[in-house]
């Protein structure tokens, strides 16, 4: 398995995260100031210098329950909370569309594009300086570690994180009603864009001699329609990437509730499949071995770093919304809240105790009476036992 | 040329893994299909209307080790089911029901550990792996178990795929460059390198006179193997080819892609090389592998990532 996944798998998933709670903010009709500085908050903790080189470090994939529990601490780290259904379905939203984007990729190539569509987004995002400078560490870091990559090592790191998310089938709303996926859960897939740098329009055979010499040639019949050649992507900032993979989906969506989970029945061979309760047997929580000891320093890690800025104060409660969901978004933004739970994310199901630990230690919605930067040491304490 | 005929369903979805689908096929028994899932290996026993399933569990139960590719290779006599892992190498008794023998792999550096590509060769079973090396496993004696008899070191990038009969064995990686091995004192010595063309050389066979290689530029060419020329081109692909297979009753030859379709060809032994016989588009399959259920082509199977049907096509 490849060792260089890790980085893309985050950075893209984080990109979306970022496009969902700058869609929920707004719909939220959230104070720009307050909005800003939560994608700030956010933004600046995923690219800090020293967690974007414990990332780029060769790695295998962590387990998704570390990756998700990264995940929810990241999104609590500012002033924003989210409850236990919301950050599920963040979470499968985050998730979804980056598995649609790797799998429809044309060219192992593209799966850099779609990264850097993710981090030229992310730069658009950051307001403060440091935080622009920050996105743009990473941003340079990626275009090094991936821009002259063999092809067929991109396509051996595309397959990680196919692989990743294999079985991972959440229905999801936008996707359902632009038609790129079927409601049986399963991506529609496109071939009819343009070909891919160095592939060629099927249809044609070329017979050659002992001496090489071309002798004959002859069409076949092709269903392919003619297409143009790719745009060969840049690897500039805001650059022609040749693809919109990467790009806002939620950026004409304005207010309107974006939704993961079951959507009603869906005609469809299987069952559709919501595999967000549990991992999948192909990757089966493991609280030991080096992967995990990797995942836990990169959690710690974050723990300090979420630390040093002192645990925030909630100031906003966002919420995703489910199916039907314009009244829960109405009733949010006029400032009720969207429930009263100050129920603490579960970060895990339980089979990790570090990781169990860890989020049982985390307060959220209350600032933790003995102060922020005191739970996080003994948070780190437990996890270094 | 073929019909679509029912799906059959496997217990889980297959990988993402070129070559994904592995068939043993026999003209009078069953056939046994199997593809990879995670760290375990999915399995299909094929017997006339009856199909049942099963699950082999992969070696390592750490989420961090997956499986490869999985393929039938014959060693003096008696059928494994070899395994190519991240972790290394697995054999197990033809159907899966017990682990006889583990080779593990680990590759230093940042590149990534893994082994891929299987071929049997001159009753021995020759794995890939993602520094170049050819791993070639065999039995002493008839009641021994396998073991590594032989490192071939000679590809500069990973494998991705192998091939082999009773003449040659074929080795192509990454780069797109193809080996062609002879077996000299019962051990791999080189024949020839067949140049790369700027792309991985994803999938080999082999038929009597031609070395068959799919690329993912969505190329297929033939190659002498008699003189490692080029003797047929192909724009077969509009995306990165993903299985190839091949039934020397017939010259049958079948590729799959990422473009979700699937084409048969005959290989011709004299006149052209190569014709085009039929191509299907599967909606909405990306299609990791594909092969040959019975050994003169009257039937095929499709693997796509993340689905659990087996897509079968019959004549």
């Amino acid at each position: 398995m490849s060792l260089k996944a890790m980085p893309l798998l985050f950075l893209n998933m984080g990109g979306e995260m970022i496009y969902i709670l700058d869609q929920r903010l707004r719909a939220q009709e959230i104070h720009q100031a307050k909005a800003e500085k939560v994608l700030d908050d956010i933004l600046g903790l995923m690219c800090t210098s020293r967690f974007i080189e414990e990332l780029f470090r060769p790695q295998s994939i962590y387990s998704a329950q570390s990756l998700r529990t990264i995940f929810y601490r990241l999104a609590h780290s500012s002033i924003m909370r989210l409850n236990k259904q919301s950050m599920d379905k963040l979470y499968d939203l985050m998730a979804m569309v980056f598995k649609y984007q790797v799998e429809q990729c044309s060219h192992p190539r593209q799966l850099l594009m779609v990264t850097l569509n993710h981090l030229d987004s992310m730069a658009r995002f950051a307001t403060a300086p440091r935080v622009s400078k920050q996105v743009q560490t990473a941003y340079d870091l990626a275009v090094q570690c991936y821009g002259n990559l063999p092809e067929g090592e991109m396509q051996d790191i595309r397959y990680d994180i196919l692989n990743f998310f294999l079985d991972y089938r959440v229905k999801v709303s936008i996707f359902l009603k632009e038609k790129r996926q079927n409601p049986s859960g399963t991506f529609v897939i496109d071939v009819t864009g343009p070909l891919p740098e160095g592939v060629s329009m099927p249809g044609e055979i070329r017979y050659f001699d002992e001496r090489g010499e071309i002798t004959s040639t002859c069409r076949y019949p092709c269903k392919e329609l003619p297409g143009e050649p790719a745009r060969s992507g840049s690897l500039a900032q805001n650059g022609d990437r040749g693809t919109t993979l990467g790009t806002n989906i939620y950026s004409s969506q304005g207010s309107e509730p974006v939704s993961a989970g079951p959507t009603g029945s869906g005609a469809g061979d299987e069952p559709p499949t919501t595999t967000s309760p549990s991992p999948s047997p192909a990757s089966p929580v493991c609280g030991s071995g080096p992967t995990a000891e990797r995942a836990a320093q990169a959690l710690e890690l974050l723990a300090q770093l979420i630390g040093q800025g002192g645990q925030q104060k909630c100031e906003i409660r966002l919420n995703l919304p489910g199916p039907g969901a314009a009244a829960a978004a109405a009733a949010a933004a006029s400032g009720a809240a969207a429930d009263g739970s100050n129920q603490p994310v579960q970060g895990t199901r339980g089979r990790s105790d570090h990781l169990q630990k860890v989020m049982e230690d985390m307060t959220i919605g209350e600032p933790p009476a003995s102060g922020g930067q005191q739970d996080l040491l003994n948070m780190m304490d437990a996890l270094s036992e | 040329m073929y019909e679509k005929e029912k799906s059959l369903l496997m217990a889980h979805g297959c990988a993402a893994a070129t070559n994904g689908l592995a068939v043993q096929r026999s003209a009078d028994g069953p056939t046994w299909v199997a593809w990879p899932h995670g760290n375990q290996v999915c399995l299909l026993r094929l017997d006339g209307d009856r199909a049942e399933t099963r699950t082999v569990a992969g070696r390592s139960s750490d989420g961090a080790h997956s499986v490869m590719q999985v393929r039938w290779c014959e060693l003096r006599g008696t059928t494994y089911l070899v395994v190519a892992a991240s972790n290394g190498v697995d054999f197990y008794d033809e159907h899966g029901a017990s682990l006889l023998f583990s080779f593990p792999f680990s590759q230093e550096g940042g590149g990534g550990s893994f082994t891929r590509g299987i071929a049997t060769f001159l009753g021995k079973a020759c794995v890939g792996t993602s520094d170049g090396s050819l791993l070639v496993f065999q039995r002493d004696a008839a009641a021994g178990a396998p073991h590594l008899a032989q490192r071939a070191r000679l590809h500069a990038s990973a494998i991705c795929a192998l091939a082999g009969d009773e003449c040659h064995l074929v080795s192509s990686d990454q780069s797109g460059n193809i080996v062609q091995w002879a077996g000299k004192a019962g051990e791999l010595t080189k024949v020839r390198q067949i140049d790369h063309y700027g792309s991985a050389c994803t999938g080999l066979t082999l038929t009597a006179q031609y070395v068959v290689a799919v690329y993912g530029s969505g190329h297929l060419r033939l190659f002498s193997r008699q003189t490692g020329q080029v003797r047929a081109e192909v724009t077969a692909h509009a995306r990165w080819i993903t299985g190839l297979d091949v039934a020397l009753e017939s010259g049958l030859l079948l590729t799959v892609a990422e473009d979700a379709s699937v084409k048969v060809w005959k290989v011709s032994e004299d006149g052209k090389p190569l014709t085009h016989k039929f191509t299907e588009h599967e909606q909405d399959a990306r299609l990791m592998g594909g092969g040959f259920l019975r050994p003169d082509g009257a039937s095929f199977g499709l693997a796509a990532y993340d689905q659990k049907q087996l897509i079968c096509y019959a004549m």
